[in-house]
């Protein structure tokens, strides 16, 4: 996140050339982490995900909600460079021959070389808005009219690649919305109590070994079953994300409380009360920002727990609702066997939630090594 | 003395705990509208054609009896008492069976597969640790590593989803969404025969569980052999001149097997709720497909007998684990001590 402008310049990579001035912390965390490849990964991943749900209306060629009712279940069709009449030309996909077998009754679809479609660049299409502009211009799609769909179509048409894309904003949202949150709570309770001890911290300490005795799984499941089933699915977001919150900000919380109150025997702290400095300034100037690096580090965890959870619950369909789409929701499509046996592609989503979980534990792994000043990378 | 103090201390502060996850799951089912008279009215309703209003007077009777008119605390007081006393859950609205009945039969097949898959899953997680801190920096320490690591950041569900598909769809494997197979069903005595059918029938859940269950054990076991190999006793063993195999089996594996032991109690809560999401999945019949089943009927005295129930599993498991630690290892109790004064 801190990668936007890159250091000065690769003399700082040598200790001799050094200029006069010492690098700050930051400079040096920027430098170790530079330094760690996997974590380096980590953080082109994370920020592929990003991008994605960024520009989701962009790079997906369709609406999430765009179907056409012609193209049920079709499979994932194979960009091709390569006709075996034509030889070698731009990128172009084969259209299906649906065809049923008389006696199964099953659908069968073959590539069929009649209805050839060219994959153009920059293509018009559906409109999207970003930042309250209106564009309909998409990274890839065909313009004469036929449709592309390199992940396939679901149960009623609508294409697998496009809702994948669209489903990277709630998911992530999801995740950013309850980290964010969770980070808020926790850090607030957690500085709060380590720094002011007393009847406060020893409250606070029960409340935490309350939430943190309940079995999560049973315990977000029980409170989901108090979701309205017939509600906005805005607000059944809301309320969902809620819950998650409820339930993950204790561990925070217990962590910085515990930082703090080590924190509080450290000579510049004390040193800063000697000198009068008022409790304000001894939290904001001395302390909370001696535990930021942490709290950065539990937030690049978090996220992709976060995620998860919501996916598996989304999954159960018991989270995030219909018609918003999340990872989850479209993975519960498939709860529904038969769909499961006739487009296995639907199974899409677990690729970009591996992808999102592996590159943000990657990023996490290598952030935290990079934070720690003791560490010699 | 000490330990005396701390045991006592630590069963003392369950107390308050269990009471608190009692009023908690007391509340999951008040907070959803309607009680089973509600549900009886409609039911009635809708099969002898009686309008509500003639169905009062016998609701309220229903009611009275039952103890629905008296205050919420009352209700409270009844509801745990059963429990307690008797074993009664209350009613389920759904299955119209008592709860506990419905929860008896698949409670314990839900412990049994986490118990056995944290049990082979630490001998597991232990044995590749011990393998992998003996040839670090090898293909074989990698290769454990990587397999641990994905064990730890794929979901579970996910696993479970991609075994599904190729059990179903490509092997079409007729041992799936069941405990065992028809002609097993009606026999009421185990043997050979019905337990390799079980077995058959559960391993992805076992399969899941101890992968995702064995992936932490291997990363701590084989950083703990790993800081006891540095160590000066085991310098002072090499000096010695005792063979490898000797100084790796007899010095270092019991010092650095301690920690591994001890975690075991707080992995038990990690795999009963790894049990629930495998089965969920793969709709083996434990309290897993249950609770969702129970989501989704709103059948709430079902959802918080079983949330009751597991989180109460959890925190005696806790408290065990957390004893067997104060009594192996008197810094435990005696940090503990401390913090608290």
């Amino acid at each position: 996140m801190e990668q936007t402008t890159p250091p000065e310049s690769a003399e700082s990579m040598h200790a001799e050339a050094r200029p006069a001035h010492s690098l700050t912390y930051w400079q040096l965390v920027r430098l170790r982490f530079r330094g760690n490849a996997y974590g380096m990964a980590g953080l082109v991943g994370c920020i592929f995900v990003i991008l994605s749900a960024l520009f989701a209306g962009f790079i997906a060629p369709y609406g999430p909600q765009e179907k056409d009712r012609t193209l049920l279940y079709t499979p994932p069709q194979l960009v091709r460079i390569y006709h075996s009449e034509v030889g070698f030309q731009r990128p172009f996909v084969f259209g299906f021959e649906e065809r049923m077998d008389p006696n199964t009754f099953e659908i069968t679809f073959e590539p069929s070389a009649e209805k050839k479609t060219v994959v153009r660049f920059f293509v018009e299409g559906s409109e999207w808005s970003f930042l309250g502009l209106t564009f309909n211009t998409h990274l890839f799609g065909a313009d004469d009219g036929s449709r592309v769909h390199i992940l396939g179509t679901d149960n009623i048409g609508r294409d697998v690649f496009s809702r994948m894309i669209w489903g990277t904003r709630i998911s992530l949202l999801m995740g950013m919305i309850v980290m964010g949150a969770a980070l808020a709570i926790g850090t607030v309770i957690g500085v709060t109590a380590g720094f002011f001890g007393g009847f406060y911290d020893l409250f606070m300490q029960r409340v935490v070994e309350f939430f943190k005795a309940f079995p999560d799984l049973p315990f977000y499941l029980a409170l989901t079953a108090l979701l309205p089933r017939r509600a906005d699915p805005i607000l059944v977001f809301i309320m969902f994300a809620g819950i998650l919150v409820l339930l993950r900000w204790p561990d925070l919380s217990r962590e910085v409380r515990g930082k703090v109150i080590a924190m509080r025997r450290l000579e510049y702290v004390r040193a800063a009360e000697a000198v009068g400095a008022s409790d304000g300034r001894i939290l904001f100037r001395h302390i909370v920002p001696n535990v930021s690096s942490h709290l950065i580090v539990w937030a690049t965890y978090q996220l992709p727990e976060v995620i998860l959870l919501e996916s598996f619950l989304s999954f159960l369909g018991v989270g995030v609702q219909p018609p918003m789409v999340s990872w989850g929701v479209m993975l519960n499509q498939i709860l529904d066997f038969q769909s499961f046996s006739a487009a296995p592609w639907m199974m899409a989503p677990v690729g970009m939630i591996i992808i999102t979980v592996l590159a943000f534990n990657a990023f996490g792994d290598g952030l935290r090594d990079a934070l720690d000043p003791y560490s010699t990378n | 003395m000490g330990l005396a103090v701390f045991l006592a201390q630590r069963f003392l502060a369950t107390i308050p705990l269990l009471i608190g996850i009692s009023i908690v799951s007391f509340a999951l089912i008040l907070a959803v509208p309607g009680d089973y008279v509600d549900i009886w009215i409609n039911r009635t309703m809708a099969m002898t054609g009686q309008t509500r209003l003639e169905l009062q007077p016998r609701a309220d009777a229903m009611r009275a009896e039952m103890g629905l008119d008296q205050p919420v605390w009352v209700q409270y007081l009844i509801w745990i008492k059963g429990i307690v006393t008797s074993w009664d859950f209350g009613y389920s609205y759904y299955y119209n069976l008592p709860v506990a009945e419905v929860i008896g039969t698949r409670l314990p097949r839900s412990i049994g597969i986490a118990l056995a898959a944290l049990i082979v899953g630490q001998i597991v997680g232990g044995l590749l640790g011990v393998y992998a801190a003996i040839n670090q920096y090898k293909l074989g320490d990698t290769v454990a590593t990587v397999v641990a690591f994905l064990g730890i950041v794929i979901p579970k569900f996910v696993i479970a989803l991609v075994i599904l598909y190729f059990l179903a769809f490509v092997y079409h494997s007729p041992y799936i969404g069941a405990l065992n197979s028809p002609e097993f069903v009606l026999q009421d005595y185990w043997n050979l025969a019905k337990l390799w059918d079980f077995f058959l029938h559960v391993w992805p859940v076992l399969l899941i569980a101890i992968w995702a269950g064995q992936a932490y054990t291997l990363r701590m076991m084989r950083a703990n052999l790993l800081d006891v190999m540095n160590s000066q006793y085991v310098e002072t063993a090499r000096a010695k001149g005792l063979s490898r195999r000797r100084i790796i089996f007899i010095h270092a594996i019991p010092n650095a097997l301690h920690p591994v032991i001890m975690n075991m109690g707080t992995r038990f809560d990690y795999m009963i709720k790894g049990e629930l999401e495998i089965a969920i999945v793969l709709g083996i019949p434990t309290i897993g497909p249950l609770i969702l089943g129970s989501i989704a009927n709103r059948d709430m005295l079902v959802i918080a007998a079983i949330f009751l129930i597991v989180a109460v599993i959890i925190v005696i498991g806790n408290l065990v684990a957390d004893m067997m630690l104060a009594l192996l290892d008197p810094r435990v109790r005696q940090a503990t001590l401390e913090a608290k004064s």
